[in-house]
């Protein structure tokens, strides 16, 4: 075995830590949910659950209240909620872009973290679709935004940019949900099998839906995967730059830029691999077994990646500078001017130190694999992509056309109530998909396995659907 | 148990409905009540609703195929026992009367629905009004419904009864009667209702000892001993404004605060409105400490301390070779010693058609200086002229309280009677110190509608009728006389007016009515055959004829006219402690503090700061930094950070040991070296609203200096207070923090001089004219047509809208209009202060040069009704669209608020409920709600719509009558109430209407035009008319960037 | 290891499945029947009122015309409701002692108001005038229809805004002669020669080669007669303000 590692390509980036074997691949990930769960675990969940609880009631406050209970104002209508709803929404974008643009590029690295990414989207996505629908004036008849038919004789305006967003942000949902879920089967069925509780068995057994492994199953598995990742490709591009549009068709001086989407898509991806790191980084530490398999090249490749997308995303800063020069428009001016020197300056800047520079020291392969410091770049890029909106959105609206609408905007304790207790929400979601999901996808890893090692596109060895038991029988794992 | 409350804590809810259960059975009040709130628009779905929410949603989610209106349980339908021959259901009625705004009546007409009046419009047909109002004004009809009106009768505090009082008013004027009434003293306001002031008059026959004395804070002794010195008796002057191309207004409010304002500010302005080849346009010259409405306007501001003004005054008497004599101190700088040549010359330059004004507050020996130049200029008799007062018995007013004082002092008052709300504790001079007067006095009563400072001193506190609830007269500034009509049945049973409360303690007691159709009867109005005919008529009208004061001819008592300057400080450092000068000022909207607990009047921005719910110390920004008060920026822009965020500095104003805490504002504009403090804030018992609000001035208002205090030495602490305002004073859009002139950066609005204006009418050469562009080239095909509808095809109305900034003064009278008529709510100073005021008709105030000494520009701001309107592509949910008519049409009700409109609004003149700002404590406004507009609930955004209201009135009544709607039949609010008509409104489609006309006027432009909204309000050029030999050359290229 | 599942869980499954999305279909198609059925919108269902009331008695058995009582209809936003005098023109000569009308009787002379139930309600945001609609061509019985035969009143419609825009859309197909609005026995003409009678009768021009067929055609007809601006008529600030 170690003659064969030697000899492919693969060698050099090992996409697997250690001896491994189908047996093992799949005792050491499922093990997880079955065993006792660190005190770590614990301690997350439990801060995770109060910001849940006090999600709840940050939502009924809010409810009781109305949204004047935020800083938003007369010429700032949006805040803290769309700042974060972009925000979660970017997040979200990793998941989808791992699962599928990666796939489609044939990138292998990405049957590591895919599962662990799609999960992270759709929590995100949870609360990112929070925002859109607690923003509005009186929730209570925010379903008028989806075409039901009704006795109004009324349907939804679908022309405004808004009304998109209910279509892209859902179906981008429902996507990542199902696509997610049908990775899941298999490997809840090896989780039915190796139950030994019956409430394991039995709930393990109702979601796998029936898996008995049968040829048939993985044919029509394999179909159906294949087709959500050609469904979930353009998702990936049209959530965030549809979300773009939302400030793209206004005529808003820092707003109507014509780059937005790729901008958005770009700085997504930026986020959504940040996200990625911030998460998987502790979660090797506290599981030490996602090690095997989420190894010091993988997160090497994520850094690499967020360099990649972190200069896209620092071209359209550069881009919007020069817009504004160019635009000889005295408003479009006014924007860069304000946004540099400007009330809200420090945020301006403190996006570009986040974003644009601080992300430069991933050039050096030594930082790439120092996973302290990366934790550190990768919250750091997470505040700054915060700041990214935060820029786009309050310091757009502060200063419009006529100075004589001008305002300032600070957002109040129930602002960032609110966006702690999503982030609580999203701690609480991630561990407890710890606690009861495999947190790697055991059958792709297991084929990712058999491809690089024995299969017949892989390099050397024979094809075969038996594994050959080139180490020794793991330790650990159910049987 | 009610024996036992406190009037005075004003458990205003509680004993509204107590007052409710003792009227129970009243038919009219069952009708208002029972017959008008299940048709009052209620709140949207969401004030049934807050506790449920839950339910709500859920029942949302799952009757998802229902419309929003549920099926509410069934609501009541009234049968009248009888049925009203002179309305109809659903109909409003229009009743002509009056209100008291600074003293003097203004006459308007109340609309009337169903029994309560919602609505004040001007009177066309009186002489103050000419249809137009002032915001204040405006704003009275919500004292009607104030909740915390005084219902009760009160003994030291505790609840009685009437017939307690009248037991032992009985009493003590009974032991005045050997006396003569010796012990006996009245105080009231300004009297100019004639039955009443004849009741006092009675009253003071039947204890010929007995004193009247009146007291206003804001007065016109000045005025009246003016002419004294001028004429040799106290006259009124009346100013023939229309008659004037050239005025000079010395410390003087006189299109805003002056009584005749209204009026006067119509006459300015039609001798101002510029057209394509009538290009006439009066010339202002304004003299004052700080902007007034009136500096606001002018051609030519001079910033100058108030006690100053008589040195200007006098420099300009003798430029124009007015015979007067005087002694004046101290020098003119060059900028004064020019601005005074230049009046002199241009006064003289129109011998007969110029008019000096000089303001309230100016010492009466610079009236006489003024009244000296009218005369040698041959201004009197043409645009001055001259009548007796209006006032029913003319009197001195500061003499007067310092009379009662001294009586009080002297012990020689036993029954002190405070007629009709005056409020000595809280107004009276501070040196007179009636807090601790009133009390020594055995028997006081205090007749008011509001339980408030002097009231709480007083043995026992009667509670005043709202002039809308009986009769009464009231007189115009120019003598005429308004019947008051009651527009409703009085709110709370145990009202009574003053002159019901006199005519009781002349044993007379009756109705209103009778006691003023009595009056009128006695006083030989009309021959009694036709009395009849004549009272009707006069009632109806709301002027009873011939009641006007006749003009008096006048002459100057001496030539040369020898007068005493007023002899003031003009060297302000005193022992090496640099002291300034105080001017006081009424406020322009609660003025004296009378409306302090009117919300509507508290949240209206003031007009020459853009601050609410406030008065400041305001300074120039010279005096601010001299004062250490300015903070250097940070090193963004370098603007003082608290210009951004709004606070401001806590200053002591201290003289003679007298001192008030005031935050401090710098204002553009003001004079060096001096402060202006407006009147009328830091009441501790005007009610909810007005209590605790502001800084009090009556502080340090003494009875020898009223109006102008030198000598003040200004102490800054460490404090900040926190102000609201609807506008960031210093526009940043510079780097230079000490100029203001962002309309050079942006394309704020159009302005010329009235030579350019005469050479190039479209003002071609502005450097901005094409951003001010109605029209863009496009592919599309045009949406709208505006072509006449003399072509069949085309029977659309278009509606439009064009404001002329030209004459614009900025008195806000269509911000608080359109507050009464489309019910928007008042936000409170903190909601203000988060930028969240829902006012829908913004009034813009651009500072454009010198920070010393800018030009002012006022811009109302109403929705532009966009025929591309931003705002209506991205709302999801079609919320806000279009009609047929090109309204900007918000539907309420469709709205699920995500501001997205608001966001997009280039005009920023959306306004969104973030909290349930309609919410009201007390039952009794409910009655005050427009029912033609929805009132917009929790997290709806809402906005201007040309009074769609009025519009469908309009076209509904049309159509019935199958007919097109004629020009000028549909009026918005805001066009009501302008007092200069700056705002004109109609149909685009009609080549005739007036809108049409203006907007075919080359200097037509619309704001933000460059964005292709296509607004369809649009603005007429601001022109200015300076004089070139002052300012003229300087602004023109000020002007031309 | 037992198994977990049985065969017969298979069938649990489907079930579940197929009937989870019946349930989806059946809420949806349910919740909007019953909320337009009139068990939920009242339609149809008579008030309870303090005096029982007959618009049948009234109207169709003693022909008093809607606008006696009404009589502001065709002046105000409101219909009206009249005041205890305007019963009491009959009722102090007939029925003087009956007591179902001893409210009215105790209203009148007493003068204290009557309360009646309201039975028809719009929405406070809605703003609808009576007199705007019969003074041009839509009758009574277009929204209130078959009052002329309800003893007890009751809604004859949901005054859902579907309801209104479906007029608003097309008052062609329900408008009819001025005149004929307070008509509650009008029936659009079927014959050539009663629409020609119709039209004659009220003064309406027409085109004598053209005679209008249907209401269609007599809808279009009137529309133009009265000047109703068809598409301004479902524009939102025509009822919402």
């Amino acid at each position: 075995m170690q003659q064969t590692i030697k000899q492919s390509e693969i060698r050099d980036f090992p996409l697997f830590e250690g001896q491994q074997s189908y047996e093992r691949i799949t005792g050491q990930i499922t093990s997880i949910p079955m065993e006792r769960h660190p005190v770590a675990w614990t301690i997350m969940f439990g801060l995770g659950f109060i910001g849940a609880t006090s999600l709840v009631m940050a939502l009924a406050w809010l409810l009781i209240n109305g949204v004047g209970l935020w800083g938003i104002n007369q010429p700032v209508g949006w805040g803290f909620d769309i700042i974060n709803f972009v925000w979660w929404i970017g997040i979200g974008h990793a998941g989808t872009l791992i699962s599928a643009i990666l796939l489609l590029l044939r990138q292998a690295w990405r049957m590591s973290i895919n599962r662990f990414a799609e999960a992270m989207t759709i929590f995100a996505v949870m609360c990112a679709g929070l925002f859109p629908l607690f923003h509005t004036g009186r929730p209570w008849v925010a379903y008028w935004l989806f075409p039901i038919p009704n006795w109004l004789a009324m349907w939804p305006q679908f022309r405004s940019p808004l009304e998109w967003d209910v279509w892209a942000v859902s179906t981008y949902f429902t996507v990542s949900v199902l696509f997610w879920y049908m990775g899941l089967i298999p490997d809840l069925a090896k989780m039915r099998d190796r139950a030994k509780s019956q409430l394991a068995r039995v709930l393990n057994g109702v979601f796998s839906l029936g898996w008995r492994n049968s040829a048939i199953h993985w044919m029509r598995w394999e179909q159906a995967y294949l087709l959500l990742a050609g469904l979930s490709t353009p998702l990936v591009l049209s959530v965030h730059s549809i979300v773009s549009l939302d400030f793209a068709i206004s005529i808003i001086p820092g707003w109507h830029v014509t780059i937005f989407p790729p901008y958005f898509v770009a700085g997504a991806i930026f986020s959504g691999f940040a996200m990625v790191l911030t998460l998987v980084i502790p979660f090797r530490i506290i599981y030490p077994k996602l090690s095997e398999y989420i190894t010091m090249n993988h997160i090497d490749w994520m850094a690499k990646v967020m360099l990649a997308t972190g200069w896209i995303v620092f071209y359209g800063y550069l881009c919007e500078m020069f817009f504004g020069w160019y635009s000889a428009n005295q408003f479009e001016q006014f924007l860069v001017v304000n946004r540099f020197f400007g009330p809200y300056w420090a945020a301006y800047w403190a996006l570009i130190i986040c974003n644009g520079i601080i992300p430069q020291v991933l050039w050096s392969p030594k930082i790439r694999q120092n996973l302290l410091v990366l934790f550190i770049i990768s919250i750091i890029v997470n505040i700054g992509m915060w700041f990214e909106r935060f820029v786009i959105i309050v310091m757009s609206l502060h200063r419009d056309f006529q100075t004589s609408s001008w305002g300032m905007y600070t957002p109040t304790i129930n602002d960032w109530w609110l966006f702690l207790s999503t982030i609580g929400f999203f701690v609480m979601m991630m561990f407890v998909f710890a606690r009861f999901i495999p947190m790697l996808a055991v059958a792709e890893l297991k084929e990712l396995w058999y491809k690089l090692y024995h299969g017949h596109d892989g390099h050397g060895g024979t094809p075969t659907r038996e594994p050959k038991p080139t180490a020794p029988a793991p330790q650990g794992g159910g049987q | 148990m009610e024996e036992k409350r406190n009037g005075t804590q004003h458990g205003a809810g509680e004993q509204f409905w107590r007052s409710l259960n003792e009227l129970e059975g009243t038919p009219e009040f069952e009708e208002i009540l029972k017959q008008e709130f299940p048709r009052q628009a209620a709140p949207l779905g969401d004030f049934v609703s807050r506790r449920q929410f839950l339910k709500l949603m859920g029942a949302s989610m799952a009757l998802a195929g229902l419309s929003a209106c549920g099926y509410k349980p069934q609501g009541p339908i009234i049968s009248r026992p009888k049925t009203p021959t002179d309305r109809i259901v659903g109909v409003s009625n229009y009743y002509a009367t009056a209100v008291l705004t600074n003293g003097y009546a203004i006459g308007v007409l109340g609309r009337v629905y169903e029994g309560r009046p919602i609505k004040l419009e001007g009177n066309p047909d009186h002489p103050t009004s000419l249809g137009a109002t002032d915001a204040i004004t405006q704003a009275q009809i919500l004292n009607l419904y104030d909740p915390d009106r005084s219902q009760n009768v009160l003994r030291f505090g505790q609840i009685t009864t009437w017939q307690a009082f009248d037991a032992d008013i009985k009493n003590a004027l009974g032991q005045q009667t050997a006396k003569g009434g010796a012990g006996i003293r009245i105080l009231t306001g300004s009297v100019v209702s004639p039955s009443l002031a004849a009741q006092i008059q009675k009253f003071l026959q039947t204890y010929p000892q007995a004193k009247w004395y009146q007291y206003e804070p804001v007065n016109r002794d000045n005025v009246y001993e003016g002419t004294r010195l001028a004429f040799g008796e106290w006259l009124n002057p009346i100013y023939r404004l229309r008659n004037a191309k050239v005025v000079v207004a010395l410390d003087s409010d006189f299109l805003y605060t002056e009584p005749g304002a209204v009026r006067y500010a119509r006459e300015f302005a039609d001798g101002r409105r510029v057209r394509a080849g009538k290009t006439e346009m009066n010339r202002l010259y304004v003299a004052e400490p700080m902007f007034t409405v009136t500096g606001m306007t002018a051609d030519e501001h001079l910033p100058i301390r108030s006690s100053k003004i008589a040195r200007v005054l006098y420099e300009i008497a003798k430029l124009v070779g007015a015979p007067v004599q005087a002694t004046v101190e101290g020098d003119l700088n060059e900028n004064e010693q020019k601005w005074a040549q230049v009046a002199a010359g241009d006064l003289v330059a129109h011998k007969g058609e110029s008019l000096v004004i000089v303001g309230e507050a100016q010492p009466p020996a610079v009236h006489a200086m003024a009244h000296a130049i009218n005369a040698h200029l041959g201004n009197i008799g043409r645009t001055v002229v001259f009548t007796a007062p209006p006032e029913e018995k003319p009197t001195l007013h500061m003499q007067d309280i310092k009379q009662l004082a001294e009586d009080i002092k002297a012990n020689a008052v036993e029954v002190l009677i405070m007629l009709g709300g005056v409020n000595p504790a809280y107004n009276a001079p501070i040196d007179l110190n009636f807090k601790e007067l009133i009390p020594k006095v055995p028997f006081t009563v205090h007749h008011g509608m509001y339980v408030d400072e002097t009231a709480v001193l007083c043995v026992w506190h009667l509670p005043e009728s709202h002039p809308f609830e009986v009769w009464g007269d009231v007189r115009a500034f120019d003598g005429t006389v308004t019947i008051q009509q009651p527009l409703i049945f009085p709110l709370y049973p145990s009202t009574r007016s003053a002159l019901e409360l006199m005519a009781q303690l002349n044993g007379a007691p009756g109705e209103t009515f009778k006691l003023v159709q009595d009056y009128w009867k006695q006083a030989q109005l009309a021959p009694a055959a036709q009395f009849d005919a004549v009272w009707r008529k006069g009632v109806h009208d709301g002027v009873l004829p011939r009641t006007a004061k006749p003009v008096k001819q006048v002459a100057l008592k001496q030539t040369p006219l020898v007068v005493q300057s007023p002899i003031y400080d003009l060297a302000p450092v005193q022992a090496g402690i640099k002291t300034y000068e105080v001017r006081f000022a009424p406020d322009p909207t609660v003025y004296d503090g009378r409306f302090a607990n009117n919300a509507w009047l508290q949240e209206l921005p003031k007009p020459v700061t853009r601050v609410c719910w406030d008065n400041l110390a305001y300074m120039s920004l010279n005096t601010y930094k001299e004062l250490g008060l300015h903070r250097k920026g940070t090193w963004a822009f370098n603007e003082d950070a608290s210009f951004v965020r709004g606070d401001a500095p806590i200053v002591t104003l201290s003289v003679n040991g007298q001192a008030m805490r005031v935050a401090a504002y710098p204002i553009p504009g003001h004079a060096d070296d001096c402060i202006t403090v407006h009147l009328g804030y830091g009441r501790t018992r005007a009610g909810e609203k007005g209590s605790g609000v502001g800084f009090d001035a009556y502080l340090i208002r003494t009875s020898d200096a009223p109006w102008i205090r030198t000598g003040v030495e200004v102490i800054p602490q460490a404090e900040r207070y926190p102000i609201a305002r609807t506008e960031e004073h210093h526009l940043i859009d510079t780097r230079k923090p000490d100029e203001l002139d962002s309309t050079d950066h942006r394309p704020i609005i159009l302005t010329g001089l009235l030579d350019e204006f005469k050479q190039d009418p479209e003002l071609k050469n502005k450097s901005h004219r094409k951003g001010y562009e109605l029209k863009h080239p496009t592919m599309y095909p045009e949406r709208w047509t505006y072509e006449s509808y003399e072509n069949p095809d085309n029977y659309r109305y278009a509606w439009a809208m064009v404001i002329d900034p030209t004459v614009c003064t900025g008195c806000s009278a269509c911000v608080t209009a359109c507050q009464a008529e489309n019910n928007i709510p008042v936000v409170g100073k903190d909601q203000v202060m988060r930028g969240r005021e829902m006012l829908w008709l913004r009034i813009d105030r651009y500072f454009k040069g010198k920070v010393e000494n800018p030009k002012v520009y006022q811009v109302p701001i109403p929705c532009m009704q966009c025929e591309n309107a931003p705002c209506e592509l991205v709302c999801p949910v079609a919320a806000t669209v279009h009609d047929h008519e090109g309204l900007n049409a918000m539907v309420y009700n469709r709205c699920v608020g995500t501001r997205y409109c608001s966001n997009n609004c280039p005009y920023k003149v959306r306004r969104f409920n973030f909290y349930r700002y309609t919410y009201m404590k007390s039952p009794v406004l409910h009655l005050l709600q427009n029912p033609d507009v929805t009132v917009r609930g929790r997290g709806v955004m809402e906005k201007c719509t040309y009074c769609v209201q009025r519009i469908s009135k309009a076209r509904i009544l049309a159509k019935r009558e199958n007919r097109r709607i004629r020009d000028g039949e549909v009026v918005p609010a805001c066009q009501q109430a302008c007092p200069t008509q700056a705002i004109v409104f109609g149909d685009m489609n009609d080549p005739n209407s007036r809108v049409s006309q203006l907007k075919k006027e080359p200097h037509n432009f619309a704001i933000l035009g460059e964005l292709n909204a296509r607004p369809r309000t649009t603005y007429l050029a601001k022109i200015d008319n300076p004089n070139p030999e002052l300012s003229g050359a300087e602004a023109s290229h000020a002007t031309d960037h | 290891m037992a198994q977990v599942f049985r065969r017969h869980h298979n069938t649990v499954a489907r079930v579940i499945v197929a009937g989870g999305l019946l349930a989806i279909v059946g809420l949806a198609v349910g919740g909007s029947a019953i909320t337009r059925s009139p068990w939920w919108t009242k339609v149809g269902e008579p008030q309870d009122q303090p005096v029982p009331f007959s618009h049948k008695h009234h109207y169709e058995e003693l022909g008093i015309d809607c606008r006696y009582c009404h009589w502001q209809v065709t002046q105000s936003a409101h219909a009206g409701v009249p005041s205890t005098e305007v019963c009491m023109t009959c009722h102090s000569q007939i029925w003087t002692n009956s007591p179902l009308l001893q409210p009215v009787r105790d209203s009148y002379n007493n003068e204290k108001p009557l309360v009646w139930y309201k039975v028809n309600n719009l929405p406070e945001f809605v703003y609808f005038d009576h007199s705007a609609h019969v003074n041009k061509g839509i009758s009574c019985a277009s929204c209130h229809g078959g009052i002329e035969k309800m003893h007890l009143t009751a809604k004859s419609q949901p005054f859902s805004m579907q309801f209104c825009l479906n007029c608003h859309r097309n008052p062609e197909q329900y408008i009819r002669p001025k005149e004929e609005v307070f008509n509650m026995y009008y029936k659009t003409p079927r014959s050539e020669e009663e629409m020609k009678a119709l039209l004659d009768k009220h003064g309406i021009p027409y085109d004598p080669n053209n005679i209008p067929k249907n209401q269609l055609e007599l809808g279009k007809l009137l529309v133009k007669h009265y000047n109703i601006h068809k598409e301004q008529l479902s524009d939102c600030s025509i009822c919402h303000r």
